[in-house]
Protein backbone atom coordinates (compact mmCIF):
# COMPACT_ATOMS: atom_id res chain seq x y z
CA UNK A 1 0.00 0.00 0.00
CA UNK A 2 2.79 2.42 0.89
CA UNK A 3 4.39 1.74 -2.48
CA UNK A 4 1.19 2.86 -4.19
CA UNK A 5 1.35 6.06 -2.18
CA UNK A 6 4.97 6.70 -3.12
CA UNK A 7 4.20 6.09 -6.80
CA UNK A 8 1.21 8.43 -6.73
CA UNK A 9 3.29 11.12 -5.02
CA UNK A 10 5.98 10.86 -7.69
CA UNK A 11 3.39 11.11 -10.47
CA UNK A 12 1.74 14.06 -8.75
CA UNK A 13 5.06 15.88 -8.41
CA UNK A 14 5.88 15.22 -12.03
CA UNK A 15 2.63 16.59 -13.39
CA UNK A 16 1.55 19.20 -10.85
CA UNK A 17 1.21 22.73 -12.10
CA UNK A 18 2.87 22.15 -15.45
CA UNK A 19 1.08 25.08 -16.97
CA UNK A 20 2.24 28.44 -18.15
CA UNK A 21 0.26 31.60 -17.72
CA UNK A 22 0.26 34.67 -19.88
CA UNK A 23 -2.12 37.59 -20.06
CA UNK A 24 -3.80 37.72 -23.46
CA UNK A 25 -4.61 41.04 -25.14
CA UNK A 26 -8.19 42.16 -24.73
CA UNK A 27 -8.30 45.67 -26.13
CA UNK A 28 -6.40 47.36 -28.95
CA UNK A 29 -3.77 49.78 -27.76
CA UNK A 30 -1.00 51.92 -29.11
CA UNK A 31 2.46 52.53 -27.74
CA UNK A 32 4.22 55.78 -28.55
CA UNK A 33 7.99 55.95 -28.84
CA UNK A 34 9.82 59.27 -28.83
CA UNK A 35 13.35 59.24 -30.24
CA UNK A 36 15.99 61.67 -31.44
CA UNK A 37 18.24 61.16 -34.45
CA UNK A 38 21.52 63.07 -34.04
CA UNK A 39 22.43 63.09 -37.74
CA UNK A 40 20.95 61.67 -40.96
CA UNK A 41 20.70 57.95 -40.39
CA UNK A 42 19.04 54.72 -41.31
CA UNK A 43 16.84 54.14 -38.25
CA UNK A 44 15.52 50.78 -37.12
CA UNK A 45 13.23 50.30 -34.13
CA UNK A 46 12.76 46.78 -32.84
CA UNK A 47 10.68 45.45 -29.99
CA UNK A 48 11.85 42.36 -28.11
CA UNK A 49 9.96 40.39 -25.51
CA UNK A 50 11.30 39.18 -22.17
CA UNK A 51 12.91 36.22 -23.94
CA UNK A 52 15.09 38.50 -26.10
CA UNK A 53 13.09 37.55 -29.19
CA UNK A 54 12.36 40.41 -31.59
CA UNK A 55 8.58 40.35 -32.00
CA UNK A 56 8.17 43.51 -34.07
CA UNK A 57 10.22 45.76 -36.29
CA UNK A 58 7.74 48.61 -36.56
CA UNK A 59 10.06 51.24 -37.97
CA UNK A 60 12.81 50.99 -40.57
CA UNK A 61 13.45 54.19 -42.53
CA UNK A 62 16.04 56.76 -43.52
CA UNK A 63 15.60 59.84 -41.32
CA UNK A 64 17.15 63.27 -41.04
CA UNK A 65 18.40 64.78 -37.78
CA UNK A 66 15.40 65.62 -35.61
CA UNK A 67 13.16 64.29 -32.84
CA UNK A 68 10.37 61.96 -33.90
CA UNK A 69 7.46 60.15 -32.36
CA UNK A 70 6.11 56.93 -33.76
CA UNK A 71 3.13 54.86 -32.73
CA UNK A 72 3.17 51.09 -32.51
CA UNK A 73 0.13 48.88 -32.49
CA UNK A 74 0.52 46.55 -29.52
CA UNK A 75 -2.87 44.87 -29.73
CA UNK A 76 -1.35 41.63 -30.97
CA UNK A 77 1.20 41.42 -28.15
CA UNK A 78 0.51 39.64 -24.87
CA UNK A 79 0.74 41.88 -21.83
CA UNK A 80 4.15 42.06 -20.26
CA UNK A 81 7.54 43.69 -20.33
CA UNK A 82 9.07 44.59 -23.68
CA UNK A 83 12.37 46.13 -24.67
CA UNK A 84 12.48 48.51 -27.58
CA UNK A 85 15.74 49.38 -29.29
CA UNK A 86 16.37 52.41 -31.48
CA UNK A 87 19.36 51.80 -33.72
CA UNK A 88 20.79 54.57 -35.91
CA UNK A 89 23.33 53.88 -38.64
CA UNK A 90 24.66 57.16 -40.05
CA UNK A 91 24.40 57.88 -43.78
CA UNK A 92 28.11 58.72 -43.63
CA UNK A 93 28.84 55.11 -42.73
CA UNK A 94 30.63 56.13 -39.54
CA UNK A 95 28.02 57.35 -37.09
CA UNK A 96 26.32 54.68 -35.01
CA UNK A 97 24.13 54.82 -31.94
CA UNK A 98 21.93 52.37 -30.16
CA UNK A 99 19.57 52.99 -27.26
CA UNK A 100 17.31 50.60 -25.42
CA UNK A 101 14.41 51.18 -23.07
CA UNK A 102 11.65 49.18 -21.42
CA UNK A 103 7.93 49.38 -21.60
CA UNK A 104 5.16 47.50 -19.88
CA UNK A 105 2.15 46.79 -21.99
CA UNK A 106 -0.90 46.28 -19.81
CA UNK A 107 -4.25 45.13 -21.01
CA UNK B 1 -2.76 -2.01 -18.46
CA UNK B 2 0.49 -0.10 -18.83
CA UNK B 3 -0.08 1.49 -15.45
CA UNK B 4 -0.48 -1.93 -13.78
CA UNK B 5 2.64 -3.26 -15.48
CA UNK B 6 4.61 -0.25 -14.33
CA UNK B 7 3.26 -0.65 -10.79
CA UNK B 8 4.21 -4.34 -10.69
CA UNK B 9 7.72 -3.54 -11.90
CA UNK B 10 8.05 -0.75 -9.36
CA UNK B 11 6.93 -2.89 -6.40
CA UNK B 12 9.15 -5.76 -7.57
CA UNK B 13 12.04 -3.33 -7.79
CA UNK B 14 11.57 -2.31 -4.16
CA UNK B 15 11.41 -5.88 -2.92
CA UNK B 16 14.55 -7.22 -4.59
CA UNK B 17 17.15 -8.16 -2.02
CA UNK B 18 19.69 -5.49 -1.30
CA UNK B 19 20.36 -2.55 0.95
CA UNK B 20 18.02 0.41 0.77
CA UNK B 21 18.75 3.93 1.81
CA UNK B 22 16.47 6.88 2.10
CA UNK B 23 17.95 10.38 2.16
CA UNK B 24 16.67 13.83 2.99
CA UNK B 25 19.00 16.70 2.30
CA UNK B 26 19.18 20.46 2.24
CA UNK B 27 20.78 21.73 -0.97
CA UNK B 28 22.28 25.19 -1.10
CA UNK B 29 23.36 25.61 -4.69
CA UNK B 30 24.83 28.00 -7.22
CA UNK B 31 24.24 28.54 -10.94
CA UNK B 32 27.67 28.24 -12.53
CA UNK B 33 25.97 29.02 -15.82
CA UNK B 34 22.44 30.22 -16.41
CA UNK B 35 21.25 31.22 -19.88
CA UNK B 36 18.79 33.65 -18.29
CA UNK B 37 21.71 35.85 -17.29
CA UNK B 38 22.18 36.89 -20.92
CA UNK B 39 18.63 38.26 -21.18
CA UNK B 40 17.64 41.91 -20.81
CA UNK B 41 15.32 41.07 -17.93
CA UNK B 42 18.11 40.17 -15.53
CA UNK B 43 19.59 43.63 -16.05
CA UNK B 44 22.78 43.99 -14.02
CA UNK B 45 21.74 41.19 -11.68
CA UNK B 46 23.06 37.70 -12.10
CA UNK B 47 21.18 34.62 -11.03
CA UNK B 48 23.47 32.92 -8.57
CA UNK B 49 22.88 31.10 -5.31
CA UNK B 50 19.65 29.39 -4.37
CA UNK B 51 18.30 27.12 -1.63
CA UNK B 52 16.71 23.74 -2.22
CA UNK B 53 15.97 20.36 -0.75
CA UNK B 54 15.85 16.83 -2.02
CA UNK B 55 14.61 13.37 -1.21
CA UNK B 56 16.46 10.37 -2.58
CA UNK B 57 16.21 6.63 -2.54
CA UNK B 58 19.15 4.30 -3.11
CA UNK B 59 18.85 0.62 -3.93
CA UNK B 60 21.78 -1.78 -4.13
CA UNK B 61 22.23 -4.81 -6.31
CA UNK B 62 19.65 -4.36 -9.05
CA UNK B 63 21.08 -6.71 -11.69
CA UNK B 64 24.47 -5.99 -10.07
CA UNK B 65 23.86 -2.25 -10.31
CA UNK B 66 23.31 0.26 -7.53
CA UNK B 67 20.67 2.87 -8.25
CA UNK B 68 20.15 6.36 -6.91
CA UNK B 69 16.77 8.02 -7.51
CA UNK B 70 16.31 11.61 -6.46
CA UNK B 71 13.74 14.36 -6.46
CA UNK B 72 15.22 17.82 -5.99
CA UNK B 73 13.45 21.16 -5.58
CA UNK B 74 15.22 24.48 -6.09
CA UNK B 75 13.86 27.97 -5.68
CA UNK B 76 15.49 31.22 -6.73
CA UNK B 77 13.83 34.58 -6.29
CA UNK B 78 14.88 38.14 -6.76
CA UNK B 79 12.62 40.98 -5.76
CA UNK B 80 13.14 44.07 -7.87
CA UNK B 81 15.09 42.33 -10.62
CA UNK B 82 14.76 45.46 -12.72
CA UNK B 83 12.86 48.73 -12.81
CA UNK B 84 10.90 50.32 -15.59
CA UNK B 85 8.03 52.61 -16.45
CA UNK B 86 4.73 50.98 -17.35
CA UNK B 87 2.91 52.25 -20.38
CA UNK B 88 -0.62 52.03 -21.58
CA UNK B 89 -2.60 54.55 -23.57
CA UNK B 90 -4.29 56.88 -21.08
CA UNK B 91 -2.83 54.89 -18.19
CA UNK B 92 -2.43 56.79 -14.92
CA UNK B 93 0.48 54.48 -14.14
CA UNK B 94 2.69 55.72 -16.93
CA UNK B 95 4.70 58.08 -14.74
CA UNK B 96 5.36 55.63 -11.90
CA UNK B 97 8.45 53.52 -11.64
CA UNK B 98 7.66 49.82 -11.37
CA UNK B 99 9.78 46.98 -10.05
CA UNK B 100 9.59 43.48 -11.39
CA UNK B 101 10.12 40.34 -9.33
CA UNK B 102 11.76 37.29 -10.82
CA UNK B 103 11.28 33.67 -9.74
CA UNK B 104 13.00 30.57 -11.05
CA UNK B 105 11.75 27.30 -9.62
CA UNK B 106 12.81 23.83 -10.65
CA UNK B 107 11.68 20.29 -9.98
CA UNK B 108 14.52 17.93 -10.83
CA UNK B 109 14.31 14.17 -11.22
CA UNK B 110 17.58 12.25 -11.31
CA UNK B 111 18.17 8.59 -12.08
CA UNK B 112 21.76 7.62 -11.43
CA UNK B 113 24.11 4.66 -11.25
CA UNK B 114 25.86 4.57 -7.91
CA UNK B 115 29.42 3.32 -7.39
CA UNK B 116 31.04 2.76 -4.01
CA UNK B 117 34.56 3.95 -3.44
CA UNK B 118 34.57 2.63 0.14
CA UNK B 119 32.05 1.91 2.89
CA UNK B 120 31.50 5.62 3.39
CA UNK B 121 32.38 7.20 0.04
CA UNK B 122 30.45 6.85 -3.17
CA UNK B 123 29.78 8.66 -6.41
CA UNK B 124 26.96 8.50 -8.90
CA UNK B 125 25.98 9.90 -12.27
CA UNK B 126 23.11 9.59 -14.69
CA UNK B 127 20.40 11.38 -16.65
CA UNK B 128 18.22 14.15 -15.28
CA UNK B 129 14.82 15.49 -16.15
CA UNK B 130 13.51 18.82 -14.88
CA UNK B 131 10.50 21.08 -15.01
CA UNK B 132 11.39 24.76 -14.70
CA UNK B 133 9.05 27.61 -13.85
CA UNK B 134 10.26 31.07 -14.80
CA UNK B 135 7.99 33.82 -13.53
CA UNK B 136 8.06 37.57 -13.97
CA UNK B 137 5.67 39.15 -11.52
CA UNK B 138 4.48 42.74 -11.78
CA UNK B 139 1.45 42.40 -9.56
CA UNK B 140 2.89 43.26 -6.17
CA UNK B 141 4.63 46.43 -7.31
CA UNK B 142 1.56 47.58 -9.21
CA UNK B 143 -0.47 47.08 -6.04
CA UNK B 144 1.86 49.33 -4.07
CA UNK B 145 0.72 52.26 -6.18
CA UNK B 146 -2.92 51.45 -5.67
CA UNK B 147 -3.59 49.35 -8.72
CA UNK B 148 -5.13 45.93 -8.66
CA UNK B 149 -3.98 44.70 -12.05
CA UNK B 150 -3.05 41.03 -11.73
CA UNK B 151 -0.08 40.50 -14.00
CA UNK B 152 2.52 37.84 -14.22
CA UNK B 153 4.31 35.98 -16.97
CA UNK B 154 4.94 32.37 -16.05
CA UNK B 155 6.68 30.06 -18.47
CA UNK B 156 7.02 26.34 -17.95
CA UNK B 157 9.91 24.56 -19.60
CA UNK B 158 10.99 20.96 -19.72
CA UNK B 159 14.69 20.14 -19.57
CA UNK B 160 16.90 17.10 -19.83
CA UNK B 161 20.52 16.70 -18.89
CA UNK B 162 23.00 14.86 -16.74
CA UNK B 163 23.99 14.86 -13.10
CA UNK B 164 26.87 13.58 -11.04
CA UNK B 165 27.89 13.71 -7.38
CA UNK B 166 30.50 12.64 -4.87
CA UNK B 167 29.17 11.79 -1.40
CA UNK B 168 30.21 10.87 2.09
CA UNK B 169 28.05 9.06 4.65
CA UNK B 170 28.84 8.83 8.37
CA UNK B 171 26.92 6.03 10.16
CA UNK B 172 25.50 6.90 13.57
CA UNK B 173 25.53 3.28 14.75
CA UNK B 174 26.88 -0.10 13.74
CA UNK B 175 23.48 -1.78 13.55
CA UNK B 176 22.30 -3.14 10.22
CA UNK B 177 19.46 -0.64 10.14
CA UNK B 178 20.88 2.70 11.08
CA UNK B 179 20.75 6.41 10.54
CA UNK B 180 23.67 8.25 9.02
CA UNK B 181 24.79 11.80 8.32
CA UNK B 182 25.14 12.56 4.66
CA UNK B 183 27.05 15.16 2.67
CA UNK B 184 27.89 15.51 -0.97
CA UNK B 185 28.83 17.77 -3.84
CA UNK B 186 26.59 17.56 -6.88
CA UNK B 187 26.74 18.94 -10.42
CA UNK B 188 23.84 19.04 -12.84
CA UNK B 189 23.56 20.28 -16.41
CA UNK B 190 20.14 20.82 -18.00
CA UNK B 191 18.98 22.05 -21.37
CA UNK B 192 15.42 22.87 -22.36
CA UNK B 193 13.69 20.83 -25.04
CA UNK B 194 10.09 21.98 -24.81
CA UNK B 195 8.14 25.03 -23.62
CA UNK B 196 4.54 25.58 -22.72
CA UNK B 197 4.53 28.72 -24.90
CA UNK B 198 0.80 29.55 -24.93
CA UNK B 199 0.96 32.03 -27.76
CA UNK B 200 4.28 33.59 -26.87
CA UNK B 201 6.83 34.16 -29.58
CA UNK B 202 9.81 32.22 -28.24
CA UNK B 203 11.74 32.03 -31.51
CA UNK B 204 15.05 30.31 -30.88
CA UNK B 205 14.91 30.95 -27.14
CA UNK B 206 16.34 28.20 -24.98
CA UNK B 207 17.36 27.63 -21.41
CA UNK B 208 20.47 25.94 -20.12
CA UNK B 209 21.53 25.58 -16.52
CA UNK B 210 24.74 24.31 -14.98
CA UNK B 211 24.55 24.07 -11.22
CA UNK B 212 26.66 22.95 -8.33
CA UNK B 213 25.09 22.20 -4.98
CA UNK B 214 25.92 20.85 -1.56
CA UNK B 215 23.90 17.95 -0.23
CA UNK B 216 23.70 18.12 3.55
CA UNK B 217 21.33 15.95 5.50
CA UNK B 218 20.48 12.60 7.00
CA UNK B 219 19.66 9.16 5.74
CA UNK B 220 18.39 5.85 6.93
CA UNK B 221 19.84 2.51 5.90
CA UNK B 222 17.45 -0.48 5.96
Amino acid sequence: MKYHFVLLMLLALLTSGCRSSVVEPTTPSQVSILFTVAQPSHVTITIANSYNIVVKTPFKEDMWAATFMTYIDSSDLPAGIYFFTVECKGMDGVFYSKAMSRILITK
Amino acid sequence: MKYKLFLILFVTFLNIYGQNRFLLTYNPGYYLNNSENSLHITDINKIGSYPGFSAAFEKDNILTLNLHLEYNYNYYRKFGMFEFYPFQTNSPLSKNKIYTNYFLTSHNYDVSLLFKLSDNFNYYFGPSFAVYYRTLDYTSSLQTIGNTIDMDDKLVSYCIGINGAVNYALPLSEAKNHFFLYSGLKFRYLHSFRFDARGRNLGNYYQSFFTVQLNLGMGYNF
